[in-house]
């Protein structure tokens, strides 16, 4: 269940990158490859559970999976593979380098606007 | 709303300690191998014979990360050689922080190889980078053929496959050929090496392909 340390960096650089520690956080958008090991529903859940009752109750963790993405070494094309199996389907070589599948990042934080006292 | 552009690595924490490891392994000339495998394909094992038979030749220094015992650091401190022993209390990978800690004990120890033994496990271990040069996977005969394609981080992250246990092939439903198609479809670069710990058998390959590494760094 590493899915549990990792819902726990997203919440602490979370934190850390927020303008000021009262700003009320509405979501969270975080991009997990295919090739990453990492399981969303998995993750998700870790993340409810370590922020049930807590300010950050509530907020919505969007996740954007990024698909396996190579490159041929041999006929240079770019294919998007649907398995982890690193052939090219055009000329099915092996020889062929990843280009995306590995994510594993925080991209932004939506926050609410500080009303302003007037 | 506001948006607050963020753009970072979730374990980049982690990612800087191991770049840290590895920099502090480079300066001391250590070739560091990271053990994975699933639990019971003996890694264990393959880390005692490979000590054994290396003696007088390789210099050899174990990290052993186990989730509760120290069984298996007391297990391969038979071999007179520096070993710490990791227990992670339940956490099912080491993290590149609880190997800076452990090396402090035996940063002084003279060795050139560094084996990790990661906690078995074949899915968390490939996200967390220890400063090592290489991850070696270990799978044994009595697992599935198709395990390399269940868990294709760990393959394609890895530079060298250890098949253990194939002593047993005659006797369980291993297809030794299709474990390999399987493993370098995933990963068409890994270096594969077969071995039985019981009869010897494949060991003196890879105890000199760990020299040739050794003599590199
Ligand atoms: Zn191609």
């Amino acid at each position: 269940m590493h899915e549990l340390s990792i819902a726990q960096e997203i919440l602490s650089i979370t934190k850390a990158s927020l303008p000021s520690p009262d700003a009320k956080v509405i979501s969270i958008k975080v991009k997990i490859g295919h090739l990453s090991g990492v399981l969303v529903d998995s993750l998700k859940f870790s993340f409810e559970a370590i922020t049930a009752q807590t300010e950050f109750e509530n907020v919505n963790l969007e996740v954007i999976e990024v698909p396996i993405k190579i490159r041929c070494n041999e006929c240079f094309k770019e294919s998007i593979l649907p398995e982890p199996i690193f052939l090219c389907p055009e000329c099915n070589s092996f020889n062929v380098q990843l280009l995306e599948g590995r994510e594993l990042e925080i991209l932004e934080i939506e926050i609410e606007d500080h009303k302003e006292e007037i | 709303m506001s948006i607050i552009t963020v753009e970072r690595k979730v374990l980049e924490k982690n990612d800087q300690i191991a770049q840290k490891n590895r920099e502090k392994f480079k300066s001391k000339n250590l070739f560091v191998m990271n053990f994975v495998s699933s639990p019971g394909s003996g890694k264990t094992s393959i880390i005692e014979k490979t000590i054994e038979h290396s003696s007088g030749k390789i210099k050899i220094g174990v990290i052993e990360g186990d989730v509760q015992t120290s069984l298996d650091a007391e297990r391969v401190s038979k071999f007179n050689v520096p070993v710490v022993q990791i227990v992670t209390n339940g956490g099912c990978h080491l993290e590149a922080n609880l190997v800076r800690d452990a090396y402090q004990n035996i940063e002084n120890a003279d060795i050139e190889v560094l084996i990790i033994e990661n906690v078995g496990n074949l899915v968390c271990p490939s996200n967390y980078d220890l400063g090592e040069d290489i991850k070696v996977v270990i799978l044994s005969t009595t697992e599935g053929d198709d395990k390399p394609l269940k868990y294709p981080a760990m393959f394609r992250n890895s530079s060298v496959l250890i098949i253990n246990k194939i002593d047993l092939v005659p006797y369980v439903n291993c297809n030794l050929e299709e474990m390999k198609k399987n493993a370098l479809s995933i990963n068409p670069n890994l270096k594969i090496f077969e071995i039985s710990c019981k009869t010897g058998e494949g060991l003196s390959d890879w105890i000199n392909w760990i020299k040739k590494n050794v003599d590199k760094s």
